[in-house]
């Protein structure tokens, strides 16, 4: 919807002139003297949301490794879908990168949606960018205090709780359809756009279960408006230790977390790719980073390229496995 | 053009709008009252924009009024807006300006070359210094193809 | 509570965090003035110059940037007819033609004072019932939302001069239009016909500049090259009379008062604010047939409502951690960009940024006021300048500006199609603003009733028997009804009339 150059007003002069410089140089020959001019990375939501956040929280720290400034450049539009197809129309340079969330990198293609791109053919994966989990959460006034109740609850009286996720193939829609099916109970499912009517109608007790990311749902559940069942992630969020995972609820082989991947288009040259790849695993030893993780309820990644790939290539099979399994209605 | 009245003719585009988006409509899932379909809402409402319009259509025929059209303006701004939009994509903002404003004032008969040309630079000009300099927009100013 | 109050001036009085508020109001009143960008779009561009900042003085230059905004938006409403939001637009039914009557500088007077009134309104109702405010928010529930938006609906047809036949046809129109794009409950896209560009729906400032900018434009060119010049205007007739003051007063408190409640609800408030705040002017006015002729009442009751809703809308958002609009979700990420994650607790555990933010809520306010009174002269020189050499500019600023919000070349297409549509509706008496509401409340309309309806498990009995929903759905009803026969006897009166006298009609 808004204006996507969110360029500090300061950086932007210099920008310009020196971005025309380069311009004139061509950028032809890459490979030793990357980076030349600022770099941009693309964020396909607004600003101020969850992967805004962590883009900017990287680029900062990445900023001061690669020795030219990271600039942050929202494209929002489309479940992220139209910033990413931007970088993989975007030259192969190493000037543009993503940041590639868990639908625009999986759900949106495997649910047969068109995406613009296709991410094995057209960009080049560079590391992880952290985990987040999801907090499985009711209203209050339900009777049930643990996950294996809720389920119960839910077994013994069909079709009398509904729950709310963040749309219609969202990984929160898709990890709750995953864990019904596990438990094989019924509940019903009502799609709300983005996270934030969702927190709204289960504060005011209007839909009973809700599926929510933890750094928001933390300061509710801190404040005693909503009760956390369980977190989604493989180990406890830092945001709260208290809560048990879903597994430790009895649920074996469940897990479900928002990741981002940052990408490139395909063909950027290799050495441009490792110093990537070293300035984002620096970042994610940095102290401040990895306070600001704490604070966001995020976990820290170190990959290389291979192993990033092949942690898409994971999730996308246990992903795929869901959606047939829960029988998501495709397109 | 002063035989059918214009008040007719809008009534009919929205008539003919609210058909078309029912014919589109009747492709969605229609659903239930409990689980509305995608199609709900479209046919219901373009079922509704039709009734209204052809009742709007019927009030224009009984009492027939005659507003005219200024065909000049209204064709030199559009056109100007619409090579806005393909000079911008094709050459870049410079020219896209340059275009818009040209093509604005052949809306009057005698603007004159002169003073065209000169509001179309000095507007280039400020466009660049607000949008590209100022707001940090970044427009390609000058480029060839796609 | 009044220890409270003065922490909060505390904070909001260093010279750095005025000197920034300061910065705020002005560029955001500058970039709101420019067609098609309004304050989500000022406040979007100028987040990042806020990263560099300690978080209290980044939120009070946002919000600063915010109400410049708004009111940079209500200034090229007022003098040029180019809303780029749906309050703007109600603005524009009133201010355009004070505008073109030689009134812009009382328009804009106004405006302003329209503005401080709902906005001090807005921040004592922020400050004494804030909690309490936002508990009645959360208990709005799907159905009530859905209620809520026939009630502004059916407000905005009852709006329209004209025919009523005519208002509702663009309601639906502006409905029908909302539903292109992505279908959020099922992810189905509709009336795409193949469009990247029209996944995320028809682009609001493409069918606003078009309808509002590009119609007005063609329409007055032949008009207005014969339209002379206006006098030079002394500061003397740019100012209110005493009589307009004391006639704006009453309207200027009912304004705020419908504003304050309703932008405690997240989402739909702040829109319906201004539309049903200009429909209740009108239901009580006398003689109906001065609204939308340069009326000063609406101007004054949608700009205090929108001011008023603009601050309560940030209830929801400090003390729930629930953003009411796509402006307030970028403050609220800026507060997560400093490590500050907004919420219920938010009010104890960080009570300077909190009070501090109140505070500087109305000093921004107040500085609207001081910046933009002086600015008014240099405003209406705008319209001084002969007729033709602004409007190319405006058309040339209507392209970049639409173009600019998605870079995207096909919204400026769509210009092309709405200005032309825009032009025919004008022409014969459609009002644009009711399709302009249908538009944006079509979507939460169509998405709430159909959560209320899943909700309800398919039982619409169960829907209204809810007694807040019920009793919205009634009010709306009666709306309707009460419009539809005073619209009869109107007519009758008015064929009574013609009748007489056999001959022109």
């Amino acid at each position: 919807m808004q204006a996507k150059f969110w360029k500090s007003m300061r950086r932007v002069v210099a920008t310009s002139f020196i971005g025309g410089l380069a311009l004139l140089g061509s950028a032809a020959s890459v490979a030793q003297s990357w980076p030349e001019r600022p770099v941009t990375l693309v964020v396909g939501f607004p600003p101020g949301g969850s992967t805004d956040v962590v883009a900017r929280i990287l680029a900062e720290h990445m900023s001061e490794t690669l020795g030219q400034p990271v600039l942050v450049e929202n494209r929002p539009g489309a479940g992220g879908t139209v910033g990413i197809a931007h970088v993989a129309n975007a030259d192969a340079d190493g000037y543009t990168l993503g940041v590639s969330g868990v639908g625009a990198s999986i759900l949106l293609a495997a649910m047969d949606r068109d995406t613009g791109y296709d991410i094995d053919e057209q960009l080049d994966i560079v590391g992880v960018m952290g985990t987040l989990g999801l907090v499985i959460a009711g209203r209050n006034g339900l009777e049930a205090k643990t996950l294996k109740e809720l389920i119960q609850h839910a077994a013994e009286n069909p079709e009398d709780l509904a729950y709310g996720s963040s749309g219609v193939g969202t990984p929160g829609h898709l990890a709750m359809e995953y864990l019904l099916s596990i438990a094989d109970v019924e509940m019903l499912h009502i799609p709300y756009q983005g996270n934030t009517p969702l927190m709204n109608d289960v504060l005011g007790g209007h839909v009973d279960v809700a599926l929510l990311t933890t750094p928001g749902a933390a300061e509710q559940v801190r404040a005693g408006g909503i009760y956390p069942f369980a977190v989604s992630s493989p180990e406890r969020s830092s945001l709260m230790p208290d809560v048990p995972t879903v597994i430790e609820s009895g649920y074996e082989g469940f897990t479900a977390t928002l990741w981002n991947l940052l990408v490139t288009p395909k063909g950027t040259p290799a050495d441009v790719q490792t110093r990537l790849s070293d300035a984002l695993n620096a970042a994610m030893q940095d102290e401040d980073v990895l306070t600001s993780y704490a604070e966001q309820g995020l976990a820290a990644t170190l990959t290389t390229p291979e192993q990033a790939a092949e942690f898409l290539s994971t999730e996308r099979t246990k992903w795929i496995g869901v959606i047939a399994d829960a029988e998501v209605k495709k397109k | 053009m002063t035989i059918v009245s214009v008040r007719l003719v809008v009534a009919a585009i929205l008539a003919l709008i609210g058909i078309a988006a029912f014919i589109i409509g009747l492709g969605f899932e229609f659903g239930t009252a409990r689980r509305m379909g995608p199609g709900y809402f479209p046919l219901v409402l373009s079922a509704i924009l039709t009734i209204l319009a052809l009742c709007e259509i019927i009030s224009s025929l009984l009492k027939p009024e005659v507003q005219h059209l200024d065909w000049r303006p209204l064709i030199a701004i559009l056109s100007a807006v619409a090579a806005f939009a393909v000079t911008m994509h094709l050459f870049g903002m410079i020219p896209a300006f340059l275009a818009v404003i040209g093509l604005t004032t052949l809306s009057e008969r005698n603007f004159g070359w002169l003073p065209a040309l000169m509001l179309a630079a000095t507007i280039s000009l400020a466009a660049y210094l607000l949008f590209s300099r100022f707001l940090g927009m970044s427009l390609p100013l000058f480029q060839f193809g796609i | 509570m009044l220890e409270n109050i003065i922490l909060g001036f505390a904070t909001a009085f260093t010279p750095e965090n005025l000197f920034y508020c300061f910065i705020g109001v002005f560029l955001g009143t500058f970039i709101g003035v420019l067609p098609g960008l309004g304050s989500l779009a000022a406040i979007s561009m100028l987040l990042p110059m806020s990263f560099y900042l300690e978080p209290t003085t980044a939120l009070i230059m946002l919000a600063g940037i915010y109400y410049g905004g708004e009111y940079g938006g209500s200034i090229a409403s007022i003098l040029l007819n180019l809303p780029g939001t749906p309050s703007a637009a109600v603005t524009c039914l009133d201010g355009n033609p004070m505008a073109k009557q030689g009134r812009a500088g009382v328009a804009l007077f106004i405006t302003a004072i329209a503005s401080f009134v709902g906005g001090s309104v807005g921040v004592v109702a922020l400050m004494c019932f804030g909690p309490a405010i936002a508990r009645i928010g959360l208990s709005f529930g799907a159905g009530d939302y859905f209620a809520l938006m026939l009630l502004g609906l059916v407000a905005a047809v009852t709006v329209g001069g004209g025919s009523m036949l005519k208002s509702l046809i663009m309601v639906v129109l502006g409905l029908l239009l909302g539903t292109v794009g992505t279908d959020v409950t099922s992810g189905e896209f509709r009336y795409t016909f193949g469009f990247l560009e029209l996944r995320d729906g028809v682009s609001l400032v493409a069918i606003a500049m078009g309808l509002f900018g590009v119609a007005e434009v063609i329409s007055s060119v032949r008009e207005a090259s014969k339209r002379k010049i206006m006098e030079k205007v002394s500061m003397r007739s740019m100012l209110p009379t005493r009589d307009d003051m004391r006639k704006t007063f009453a309207p200027m408190a009912r304004g705020s008062s419908i504003g304050g409640f309703l932008g405690a609800l997240p989402g739909a408030g702040t829109v319906i604010a201004s539309f049903l705040a200009y429909s209740t002017e009108v239901r009580l006015a006398k003689d109906k047939s001065r609204f939308g002729n340069g009326a000063m009442e609406g101007v004054a009751a949608p700009e205090s409502a929108n001011n008023a809703a603009a601050q309560t809308a940030f209830i929801p958002t400090l003390t729930i951690g629930i953003p009411g609009s796509a402006t307030m979700s970028i403050m609220l990420g800026a507060l997560m960009i400093h490590g500050i994650t907004p919420g219920p607790l938010l009010v104890s555990d960080h009570p300077t940024i909190f009070w501090g933010l109140i505070a500087s809520f109305w000093i921004g306010n107040f500085f609207l006021l001081v910046l933009n009174i002086p600015l008014i002269g240099l405003w209406v020189k705008v319209l001084q300048f002969p007729y033709k050499y602004i409007y190319p500019v405006v058309i040339a600023l209507i392209c970049i500006g639409v173009f600019s919000m998605r870079t995207s070349v096909f919204d400026v297409g769509l210009v092309v199609i709405f200005g032309g549509l825009g032009y025919l509706f004008q022409r014969v008496g459609y009002s644009a603003a009711p399709l302009i509401l249908g538009f944006v409340l079509g979507p939460m309309l169509e998405e709430n009733l159909r959560r209320a309806m899943l909700l309800a498990r398919g039982d619409p009995y169960r829907l209204i028997a809810d007694p807040l929903t019920g009793s919205i759905l009634a009010l709306s009803a009666f709306l309707l009804i009460w419009a539809a026969f005073s619209g009869v006897q109107n007519l009758l009166k008015a064929r009574r009339i013609t009748d007489m006298p056999a001959g022109e009609a």
